[in-house]
């Protein structure tokens, strides 16, 4: 039969063995912060490789990894200045822009996780920026020529993310990239 | 009255049984520790904060896991090529540690870079009593662990 004294014991063995699963915290917070994103109050898409400030051959082919998924649609832009203080909802990219790729043109080959940089024009993904349209700098059809249009130098890249309304919701941070 | 004598009588071992909780931090503390190395062929001074516990994860600016115990932070991993050397004790009886590289630009304090979880590590030093771990950061940023 269940005792008072019985049942106490019961409880405080409960309350013991709760107290061994609860008695360190779950969270903590690392004095390594994130770097916030491109386009202020979006949610942050994380860019992989190259990393920030990462180097890069200018004759090997290398690939831009991220994780896009979270997104209806998204862009990986590539850049030759940072974008302006003013322009960090990126209205207005004509005269930075080189290049990049976008899951909205369905000739470009977008897979959320990744976008291959080729010496050879043929076999990059990365198209050119032709200026044709400010809100989609992205050509449909001419890649980046290599040798022409990525020199020694240092360059910028982020991925950003759409909506269904084609609005930003989302966007990584922005990348450094060095070109030797 | 006799049920407020049975409480009486085992409130002391109520206590003992706490302070023999918070004695021994929930169990499964072990004394194996982890010699880390770390090769910087980066181009600029990182920091590196290890982490242990079960498991550890690093999700915008939060570690999470169960058992958390932050072992250190390394400051200004600079020299290329050189064996920037730490040693961290495992928490817990999961041989796993996370790694978080950060960069030191000066400003702002530390911006993320990247991390890895090192889980099973199985390289066992009989001399050190401890497991080993290299970190090696090439130029390019790209980290790799063996």
């Amino acid at each position: 039969m269940l005792t008072f004294k019985n049942a106490l014991i019961l409880i405080l063995l409960f309350v013991f063995f709760w107290s061994c699963e609860s008695n360190e915290p779950g969270v903590e917070y690392s004095q390594i912060k994130p770097r916030p994103p491109l386009v202020p109050n979006s949610t942050t898409i994380r860019l992989k490789q190259p990393l920030h400030l990462g180097i890069v051959t200018r004759n090997t082919p290398f690939d831009f990894t991220f994780n896009s998924r979270a997104v209806h649609h998204a862009s990986l832009l590539i850049f030759t200045a940072e974008p302006s203080a003013n322009n960090r909802g990126l209205k207005d990219v004509t005269g930075i822009c080189l290049g990049g790729a976008t899951s909205m043109i369905s000739s470009h080959a977008w897979d959320n996780t990744s976008l291959h940089w080729d010496a050879t024009a043929g076999l990059s993904d990365v198209y050119v920026c032709d200026g044709a349209n400010r809100l989609e700098p992205l050509s449909t059809s001419t890649k980046v020529a290599f040798d022409v249009s990525l020199t020694a130098g240092t360059y910028y890249w982020a991925v950003l993310g759409y909506n269904k309304y084609y609005k930003i919701t989302h966007s990584s941070a922005l990348y450094t990239l060095t070109v030797n | 009255m006799n049920k407020l004598k049975s409480l009486i009588k085992i409130l002391p071992s109520f206590f003992l049984l706490l302070l023999l909780n918070s004695c021994f931090g929930g169990g499964g503390a072990s004394n194996s520790g982890v010699d880390v190395k770390f090769l910087n062929n980066f181009t600029i001074p990182l920091v590196v904060e290890i982490w242990t516990g079960i498991p550890v994860r690093y999700v915008n600016g939060e570690v999470r896991g169960d058992k958390l115990k932050n072992n250190l932070v390394l400051q200004n991993v600079t020299n290329i090529g050189a064996d920037n050397k730490a040693v961290v004790t495992i928490s817990d009886d999961t041989r796993s540690v996370l790694v978080i590289i950060g960069t030191d630009e000066g400003v702002n304090g530390y911006w993320y870079l990247t991390d890895e979880v090192i889980n099973n590590l199985d390289t066992y030093n009989n001399a050190t009593n401890n497991y080993m771990v290299t970190v090696e950061i090439d130029a390019s940023g790209s980290v790799t662990v063996y």
